[in-house]
């Protein structure tokens, strides 16, 4: 079932009719059987290991608990965790083997429930929260309809809480909800489908375009746009439907283009998953005894800085080299981890210089005309960044990074046109970005629209969601002849 | 509190642990800097501070990391 789709707005339809209908401590269930039926039309056959894996996780956070002796503790959360890893390498390696994928059931959306069921057995451990003590529910909570596809991570201890209490009806959150799928909708397939028609014609036939840098060029940053468009619509789209449920999701974006930094940029873009390595990565990692050991030396011969540094060094380096893998086992995930983790750790490492550079050049720090060049700067990395990870391998890198020096010829510009976007559709786009752009600098100055339009009275404001739903629908990429069905994040 | 005083100051040579109050919540010290604390804590005390206590508030200060290392020495 598509998520773009009459069957998939229906389904949500009677899950939120059904869950206002039942009463407030069993109003979860609704949502258990609308995710098993969502889960199950993605095919029948993941539902099983998906089951398998909530079962062995429930009864490992109720163990974990109940075990006082330290030792054993220790020795269960290790047990948990290997074995979720295991599972979740195993999956993202038999790509690699033709004959091991047959054996393989690939369970949609693994990478990310895996992560939520490893923090939550982690919290479990670290005494953060308590077990959760009914199967079923641990198991809506893994499946949870909403977000299975591409998360947000969800963090057992807000998800778990909600479903458990149930939610009142409140006419205002079922509005906000439904505004917020509307708007990751228009981003979805207004925008994010269109740029992919480019996209894909590019990087599919790149020997045709292998002469034609500018082309190339067009082709990174209507990929890096539509990952945006894309990434961040579903995930409107599943905070939105939460909200109707009156169930309050994570925040998975902050306008990360407006990031002045490569780490600012992450703590913009995808939140959950950054704020899930920093928790339960990061911070272990840093707090290991050789890390300890290491950075410990460093401080005594070269002073308190030299320590710090030595300790970012070693817990970026196996943080980003884990985020690359996380997103795919290719050799590009892997260059592609290496990449932005060298930005962090170089941006750290040269702090002092930069400060310096500032200082020499009168740079400043407020400047409007300095933030838009940091800003820009920033889109740029991701750009380079995406071409990366989307490439199948690194000849093709190597191809586009040629071509891109070598082969940039102003007069290509008009090639941009004949990608399989019309002018209409370059219109379109044109002006959904811009509107997008609107509305993300509105927000960033901390207004929130749709608080704003609630307050419109009422016949303007239910012509203004018509018009809405109309534009959309009118000029949306759905229906035959359109693969709507796939978000671009729901492989990793 | 002396000897820790003395510890932290080691740690992070530039931060006023005697008069800040929102060491972490002010973001006064970063992440590094508050591991390398932990790290020094567990060393100079000989105690070891489970991940359930790394918590904002139980560092934001030099009474409250006093504090919590007499309730770890406690337990």
């Amino acid at each position: 079932m598509s998520l773009v789709s009459f069957r998939f707005f229906a389904l949500t339809g009677v899950a939120v009719l059904v869950y206002y209908l039942l009463p407030l401590k069993y109003r979860w269930t609704a949502i258990l059987a609308s995710s098993l039926f969502f889960y199950y039309s993605l095919g029948s056959s993941a539902l099983i290991p998906v089951i398998c894996i909530s079962v062995f996780s429930y009864i490992m956070g109720l163990v974990i608990e109940k075990s006082d002796e330290s030792r054993k503790r220790k020795t269960l959360i290790s047990i948990a965790v290997i074995v979720l890893l295991s599972i979740l390498a195993l999956v993202k390696l038999s790509g690699h083997f033709s004959t091991l994928s047959q054996y393989i059931i690939v369970p949609t959306g693994i990478s990310y429930f895996s992560l939520s069921i490893i923090a939550y057995l982690l919290d479990v451990y670290w005494k953060k929260e308590k077990a959760e003590r009914s199967p079923l529910r641990f198991l809506t909570f893994v499946l949870y309809f909403p977000k299975i596809l591409q998360g947000p991570i969800s963090r057992h201890k807000l998800l778990g809480e909600q479903l458990k209490e149930g939610k009142r009806f409140d006419w205002e959150q079922l509005c906000f909800g439904m505004q917020l799928v509307l708007w990751g909708l228009f981003k979805k397939i207004v925008i994010a489908d269109r740029l992919s028609i480019a996209v894909s014609n590019v990087y599919s036939q790149l020997d045709t375009y292998r002469e034609h840098g500018v082309v190339l060029a067009a082709a990174m940053i209507f990929s890096a746009l539509q990952l945006y468009m894309d990434f961040s619509g579903y995930t409107d789209m599943a905070v939105g439907i939460s909200q109707m449920f009156g169930i309050e999701l994570e925040q998975n974006f902050n306008h990360p283009f407006f990031a002045e930094s490569a780490a600012g940029f992450w703590q913009r873009w995808h939140m959950t998953l950054s704020g899930w390595f920093k928790d339960y990565l990061f911070l272990p990692v840093s707090r290991t005894e050789a890390v300890k050991k290491l950075s410990k030396k460093a401080g005594n011969r070269f002073g308190a800085a030299a320590r710090k540094k030595t300790m970012m060094i070693c817990s970026t380096a196996v943080v980003w080299i884990a985020t690359g893998l996380w997103h795919g086992t290719g050799i590009n995930y892997i260059v592609w981890g290496i990449y932005w983790g060298s930005l962090m750790i170089i941006s750290q490492l040269a702090e002092g210089l930069f400060t310096k550079m500032k200082t020499a050049l009168s740079i400043k720090e407020e400047a409007a005309l300095w933030k838009l060049f940091r800003m820009f700067r920033t889109f740029l990395i991701f750009v380079f960044g995406k071409m990366i990870s989307a490439q199948e391998n690194m000849k093709n890198v190597a191809i586009i990074l040629k071509s891109l020096f070598t082969k940039l010829h102003p007069g290509d510009v008009k090639m941009i046109a004949g990608l399989g976007m019309y002018g209409y559709d370059f219109a379109i786009v044109a002006l959904g970005l811009i509107l997008v752009l609107i509305v993300s600098v509105i927000q960033e100055k901390g207004v929130c629209i749709r608080e704003q339009t609630a307050k419109w009275y009422a016949v303007p404001r239910w012509l203004f969601y018509c018009l809405a739903v109309t534009v959309i629908l009118l000029i949306g990429l759905y229906g035959k002849g359109y693969d709507t069905s796939t978000f671009a994040y729901q492989f990793f | 509190m002396e000897e820790l005083l003395e510890v932290l100051k080691e740690s992070c040579p530039t931060v006023d642990f005697e008069n800040e109050t929102e060491l972490v919540s002010g973001k006064v010290i970063d992440s590094m800097d508050l591991i390398a604390i932990i790290s020094d804590i567990e060393e100079a005390f000989d105690i070891s501070i489970d991940m359930d206590k790394i918590e904002p508030e139980n560092f934001d200060s030099l009474e409250a990391i006093w504090e919590l290392i007499q309730q770890i020495k406690g337990e």
